[in-house]
């Protein structure tokens, strides 16, 4: 972290801040969490600590990197008026890169799937691509997953493949407590170099293979993902959307903690004059927006889809079917933070088996589903 | 007499009728040609004609006292005016007036009811035509209820 | 899309950047209807295809998407709009000198070169012949197959551009105005778009549909009923599109962001979409 500091980076990752795993720019590699476990079941996130010293045996919170890259408030331009016309400028870019520590195999490809959206070739957000470009990504293998996780579902693993420049794991077995550490690009190798650390030995690689493996072994939510679009076609009228428009609150909460949803408003604020002069300046701003808004798609000034069960078919049938036809991807990445941080305790993963008309996957083993307070 | 036969058989509403039921209309059909601004049909009175346009065009309208009257339909070459006739109790229920100088096939109703009832097959094609005209301009008047063209309420 | 960590490389301006067009003519069409010709202050945006949309950014009111009625020489772009809201109304209130700023063109346009050789059906319901004006100007010119314009509208006094309907008919186009109603001094039909493609009750290889979404849909439904292929047949639609690229996702239609795969879509991919409520 220091060296990536030392290199101009903006390094942030997880920290332990009000009971919960969220993520903020880092000084030391004391700033990360340490012995934290982390519970998680349908509407509930429970922090805990042991005596392991471990420093990703966590699972992430509400937070994800998408809020870095493409923040949840931010100013787009900025038109004056002149005469006769008006000038239109940029807010000044980020001064630093951003290095991005701990991210999980489920948020490297989150990253990704937003690529696909906000960088289409077309109309690239040049906004996005200022913060996206050259971000240094330091992922972790996940160890332990939470009860709500499906990223072997939705083509992915405990262990980013791909899109990192390093990639660490974290083993603790009978030859001691180490993180294996390897190169995922030519900056990620020239760091590591630097950083003079012990060689991984085969056994180390083997180790850290291992930690994946049962990771995987252990994943507790089993979805056949890719077929999920097909099998989600001709379920508009499935009484099952109405079923969970019983229990939704339409709250949105699902969209803000999801690390690929990218609705957002547009808005421009033009400000009163000291002087109660004509107003000469206009300030467009975008916020993020979520499909559960009323508002959020209309004809004619008229609400589209008036009801949560509307709403909640859209959600659900974007990120898991028709996502895939917009943008050549999934848009979901099996993190499960939809299911856990949703107030009614709505499982994903449950309703797409229902409307799929799949097997409904098992309950997680630790679920407290209706226990939480 | 071939005429009117002909003239039936080449109008939409009777074509693929048999020359049988050809030949029943036939009997009780007149060809009449209307000059412009000539009223055909009058909210409330006895529609003891079925008309059939062999060209010109109609409007079908509506009055009250709150309103200038108001063309609703209009009815074009090859097209039917109403079906008051087929009903109880044989009233029309709009005003229709020749917007045109028309041609019409007038069929004389309580014969053509007659016929119908006679001859299941001619009130067969009949009553079938009748719900097609019946369906479009359901589906018209649904689209004018809402105002389409207007700001959605 | 290369790895995460590769340089994402910027390629193109800001989208969400107006540009700015000055007002240079209004013409009024009819009592809450305008078309707006807006000349470039500086630098032209590229020229809009038939059935492209741009949006109109007012300073200190709002920013709405509408469609191209036409292009003119120089980057001229004829803008018709409805007072509808307070951006549209400060549209149709604008002088000449006005400055606004414009995005796009974004969007799908009308297949106009598919319909070469093709019999086609243009019809329109009410504003929705402003979409479809470039595209039925190309269609004349090419003057290859038959081309029926079908203009339906709520009054004879909401009738839009007649010199248009002029001349397309004297370019050789089968051209049929109907309203929903009128009083005796009409001298046309009354009905819908529908019961005039019914009454023509001919076969079209294709059609191009613009209007109410009612209307589409019934008029979409007319043409097939009369032989023309779902796929063959192309319809406008529209949800706010608040952006115009695809990036605000309130557009969305299932599988289509109308922004970037509309407005312009055929009709055998919206079809059973446009049959749940909701969607």
């Amino acid at each position: 972290m220091q060296a990536l500091a030392a290199d101009g980076y903006r390094v942030v990752g997880p920290v332990e801040r009000d009971g919960v795993i969220a993520y903020a720019d880092l000084g030391s590699g004391d700033d990360l969490p340490t012995s934290v476990t982390v519970e998680q079941s349908p509407g509930r996130w429970r922090l805990h600590h042991d005596d392991s010293g471990h420093r990703f045996g966590w699972t992430p919170g509400a937070d994800s990197w998408k809020q870095f890259v493409y923040p949840a408030h931010q100013e787009v331009l900025r038109i004056r008026r002149t005469d006769g016309s008006f000038v239109v400028t940029s807010p000044p870019p980020a001064a630093q890169p951003l290095a991005f520590i701990g991210a999980r195999d489920c948020e490297v490809r989150a990253m990704a799937v937003l690529d696909r959206v906000v960088l289409d070739p077309l109309h690239p957000d040049p906004r996005y691509a200022q913060r996206r470009d050259g971000v240094f990504v330091v992922a972790v293998t996940c160890g332990v997953p939470a009860a709500t996780c499906w990223c072997t579902s939705m083509g992915g693993g405990p262990q980013p493949a791909a899109g990192f420049d390093v990639r660490l794991t974290e083993v603790h077995d009978a030859v001691g407590h180490r993180l294996v550490a390897e190169a995922g690009s030519d900056r990620g190798a020239e760091l590591l170099l630097r950083l003079e650390m012990g060689a991984a030995t085969t056994d180390d690689l083997a180790a850290a293979n291992g930690v994946a493996r049962a990771a995987a072994d252990g994943m507790p939510r089993r979805l056949d993902g890719a077929a999920l679009p097909a099998l989600l076609q001709g379920t508009d009228h499935h009484p099952n959307w109405e079923a969970v428009a019983e229990r939704c609150l339409s709250c949105g909460n699902c969209t803000m903690v999801c690390p690929t949803c990218f609705c957002s408003t547009f808005s421009d604020h033009t400000g009163l004059t000291d002087d109660g002069s004509a107003p000469i300046e206009t300030v467009r701003e975008q916020d993020w927006a979520s499909c559960f808004q009323l508002d959020h798609s209309t004809l004619g000034g008229h609400a589209v889809r008036a009801t949560t069960k509307a709403r909640y078919r859209q959600w659900l049938t974007h990120k898991l079917q028709t996502w895939t036809a917009q943008f050549g991807t999934t848009g979901c990445v099996g993190c499960g933070r939809c299911t856990t941080w949703c107030p009614a305790g709505i499982d994903i993963v449950h309703e797409a088996a229902v409307l799929a008309g799949l097997p409904t996957a098992a309950q997680p083993p630790n679920s407290q589903k209706g226990s939480s307070a | 007499m071939n005429e009117i036969r002909d003239a039936l058989a080449s109008h939409p509403f009777f074509s693929g009728l048999d020359e049988r039921g050809l030949a029943t209309l036939a009997a009780f059909t007149f060809v009449r040609d209307v000059p412009a601004g000539e009223w055909i049909a009058r909210t409330g009175a006895h529609a003891d004609v079925f008309h059939a346009v062999v060209h010109g065009r109609a409007g079908i309208e509506i009055h009250a006292a709150d309103r200038e009257p108001l063309v609703v339909a209009t009815v074009h070459t090859g097209e039917v005016i109403g079906w008051s006739w087929f009903m109880e109790p044989h009233r029309w229920h709009f005003d229709v007036i020749a917007l045109d100088a028309m041609r019409m096939l007038d069929l004389d109703a309580a014969q053509l009811r007659a016929a119908c009832a006679a001859d299941h097959e001619l009130g067969f094609h009949v009553a079938d035509q009748l719900t097609r005209v019946l369906a479009a301009r359901l589906e018209a008047t649904r689209h004018q209820l809402v105002d389409i063209y207007g700001i959605a309420r | 899309m290369g790895s995460l960590a590769e340089p994402l490389p910027i390629t193109a301006p800001d989208p969400m950047q107006p540009t700015p067009y000055r007002v240079v003519a209004t013409h009024p069409e009819s009592a809450d209807v305008t078309t707006l010709s807006l000349v470039p202050v500086d630098a032209a945006l590229p020229v809009a295809l038939p059935g492209q949309f741009m949006t109109v950014w007012v300073f200190g009111v709002g920013e709405i998407p509408i469609s191209v009625s036409r292009m003119g020489v120089a980057g001229e772009v004829l803008l018709t709009v409805r007072t509808v809201g307070r951006t549209s109304a400060a549209m149709v209130g604008s002088a000449v000198g006005d400055v606004m700023g414009l995005r796009g063109p974004f969007g799908t346009a009308w297949p106009v070169a598919a319909a070469a050789g093709r019999d086609i059906v243009v019809m329109a319901g009410g504003l929705g012949i402003a979409p479809l004006r470039m595209a039925i100007d190309a269609l004349v010119a090419a003057q290859a197959g038959q081309v029926t314009v079908i203009l339906g509208t709520r009054e004879p006094a909401q009738l839009l551009f007649g010199a248009d309907l002029d001349r397309w008919r004297a370019a050789g186009a089968s051209v049929h105005v109907t309203v929903d109603a009128a009083d005796r001094t009409w001298n046309g039909a009354v009905g819908t778009a529908t019961a005039m493609l019914q009454r023509l009750g001919v076969h079209h290889d294709m059609a191009f549909v613009c209007g109410p979404e009612m209307m589409m849909t019934s008029g979409a439904r007319a043409v097939i009923a009369l032989g023309a292929q779902p796929h063959d047949v192309w319809v406008s639609l529209e949800r706010n599109m608040h952006c115009g690229i695809g990036h605000c996702g309130r557009c969305q239609l299932g599988p289509h962001l109308l922004c970037r795969d509309g407005a312009v879509v055929r009709w055998d991919t919206v079809d059973e979409l446009l049959e749940v409520r909701g969607r």
